[in-house]
């Protein structure tokens, strides 16, 4: 019985760690570091937006790259590295606003609001898209940023998030139709 | 900057730019390997890291030991006059892939092996182990439902950052026949040359009289040289091929799961799965025909729209959505099966079904196994596996109705499960101890 919602191929049960082969921590450690330096820019700006703080974008960024490091060795396809990496922070990225909407009680959507700094560099505009965003549900939010912000195709969408390319197709568009109405009510 | 869509993009890319690339920190890895056991959430997001490998695995797999080509025979089956009951009428065997140790991830790491089992019972009747050096993918079956084709990969073995893994070299197919009681022959290298690594097989199937077999290059991306429907005679290995340079590849909604060709019974029209910019189209390509231009051989018979939600198509007032994967023409050629959902907004309501749309008109002329839900349908998919002559009776991947169960092993809510299943008119009846759904292996085959 399958019970998460998603398509079968992402519905795959978790599996206890198999035995390492021929461990190499070095070479390991320097693959693993290798495509830190390709891909932490990218990956950390997208925790960023999606959480809206910078040193919580680095910290689920650090323990994406950690996971990938810790399970090297069981890898098949150490080429889909970055679709795992993207999958890893958003999770992370899911939790950390989980901790915090039970946390603190905040006041407006529970997320924080962007720093005074950054409210100060902010376009008004920009702003009020991001708030908007940051109301959306996760799934809704996530489709959105992966869409607009990496151009992921939604087949692509869809190996990162887990859900069916329809899913991706409707999420997007609730999503769009959502932060519309809410950009009106703002202006 | 009118619209929405702009108005976001700019806002990503600005706040996006807050972060320089002279603020990345270095990496820690320090103390990561002395941690213990992957609590729940890193868990989870392995598994997701597993589905992009499974799309993969017909290209990457570790090797394990090589194994020769060999096959256990569990003990006959009575079906030698063909399944009753509820599942009168449906073939009576199929094939599945599976692993030795389906819990151990991850599990493409191991050879996979195909089980032949009992469609009414579920039994496996024999298991075949594919001949060294290969790691069978992938399967397709004729219409007798005793005849089905095999597709190995040939690896080859790669150690490179600091692992050890391998990369498919060709894929060869087979042909494996079983008699009346299920017990398998041998497995038989076909008179089809292997496909050359790097080859996107999009999908095969072989005809009901398994005489003929087409395999579907996927093609279409970035310019590339287009897609190919090649269709080889078994009996003397004669080739035929159709290409579209410029076409839209021959893929479904949904990436790896599926099935994008079909034969008519009489092995003169194969059916496939076109993806063309806004709109996923389904054509019947004339495989009479000598081979040669597959835009210009074929026609168009269904399409589904692409309105930037979903694919959709018109049939009352309705919003109708293409939720599965397969697009099965039926044995007379007269329908395209697929699984659909439709939702009303006012009141927010959904219904999960398998529609029939005419191979003349494009327009829906039957369906079947119509389940209403209150509010938004769940997300999980459903699909068509395989179906008889007219359409009246399928073999389904289907949401078991009645309440939402809670999966123990999930985190996630209650949901609905999905089962294999028959589907005679509105009447779902599971196979008895089919594979659950997911997993590394492809579908099951009928």
């Amino acid at each position: 019985m399958e019970s998460d919602s998603r398509r079968p191929t992402a519905t795959m049960r978790a599996g206890r760690a198999t035995r390492p082969r021929d461990p190499d921590p070095a070479a390991a450690e320097a693959a693993v570091t290798a495509i830190y330096q390709a891909h932490a820019l990218g990956l950390i700006r997208l925790a960023h937006i999606m959480l809206g703080d910078r040193p919580s974008a680095e910290d689920v960024v650090q323990e994406a790259f950690c996971g990938l490091y810790r399970r090297w060795f069981h890898l098949s396809d150490t080429g889909s590295a970055l679709p795992y990496l993207r999958t890893s922070v958003l999770n992370g990225c899911r939790s950390v606003l989980r901790r915090r909407a039970g946390q603190r009680a905040q006041p407006g959507d529970g997320r924080p609001a962007a720093s005074a700094e950054a409210a100060v560099i902010s376009g008004e505009d920009r702003r009020e898209v991001m708030q908007a965003l940051r109301r959306l549900p996760a799934r809704q939010r996530e489709a959105l940023v992966l869409r607009y912000y990496l151009d992921l195709s939604p087949e692509e969408i869809s190996t990162v998030m887990g859900i069916g390319p329809s899913s991706v197709r409707s999420a997007t568009h609730r999503a769009l139709s959502s932060l519309g109405r809410m950009l009106k009510e703002l202006s | 900057m009118n619209t929405v869509e702009d108005r976001l993009r700019a806002a990503l890319r600005e706040t996006a730019g807050e972060v320089t690339p002279q603020s990345v920190p270095p990496l820690r890895l320090h103390g990561a390997r002395r941690r213990g056991v992957a609590g729940p959430a890193a868990r989870r997001r392995w598994a997701a890291w597993l589905a992009p490998l499974a799309a993969a695995a017909s290209v990457t797999a570790v090797v394990a030991a090589s194994l020769a080509i060999s096959t256990a025979f569990h003990g006959g089956h009575r079906a030698a006059r063909g399944p009753s009951g509820p599942f009168a009428g449906v073939p009576p065997y199929y094939v599945v892939l599976a692993v030795k140790k389906p819990h151990l991830r991850p599990s493409i790491a191991q050879r996979q092996f195909a089980q032949i089992r009992a469609t009414a019972t579920g039994a496996v009747l024999a298991s075949v182990t594919p001949p060294k050096p290969y790691g069978t993918f992938g399967a397709a079956t004729a219409g007798d439902g005793r005849t089905f084709v095999l597709a190995a990969n040939k690896w080859k073995v790669v150690r490179a950052n600091g692992g050890t893994f391998a990369e498919a070299t060709a894929t060869k197919f087979f042909l494996l026949r079983l008699a009346a009681n299920g017990r398998p022959g041998q497995l038989t290298p076909l008179a089809v040359p292997a496909m050359p690594p790097g080859a996107e097989i999009s999908g095969f199937a072989l005809t009901r009289d398994g005489t003929k077999l087409a395999v579907a290059l996927r093609g279409g991306v970035n310019g590339g040289p287009g897609p190919e429907i090649q269709v080889f005679s078994l009996a003397t290995g004669a080739k035929r091929v159709w290409t579209w340079p410029g076409g839209g590849p021959i893929t479904n909604n949904a990436g790896g799961n599926g099935q994008v060709l079909s034969w008519t019974a009489d092995g003169r029209t194969l059916a496939f799965q076109q993806w063309v910019g806004n709109s996923i189209d389904v054509r019947l390509l004339d495989a009479t025909t000598p081979g040669g231009s597959l835009q210009a051989d074929s026609r168009l018979a269904v399409q589904w729209k692409d309105d930037a939600e979903s694919f959709h198509f018109v049939h009352g007032k309705a919003s109708n959505i293409i939720e599965g994967f397969s697009a099965i023409i039926t044995g007379d050629g007269t329908k395209i099966v697929a699984a659909t959902a439709s939702e009303t907004k006012h009141p927010l309501n959904s219904e999960l079904a398998f529609t029939e749309f005419s191979t003349t008109t494009g327009k829906v002329v039957k369906v079947l196994g119509r389940w209403p839900i209150p509010g938004l349908y769940p997300g999980q998919t459903q699909d068509v596996l395989w179906t008889n002559s007219s359409g009246s009776t399928l073999i389904v991947l289907a949401h078991v109705p009645g309440p939402p169960a809670k999966d123990p092993r999930s985190t996630n809510s209650a949901a609905y499960s999905i089962e294999f299943g028959v589907q005679r008119g509105d009447q779902f009846t599971p196979l008895p101890k089919a594979p659950r759904p997911g997993g590394f292996s492809p579908w099951p085959t009928w």
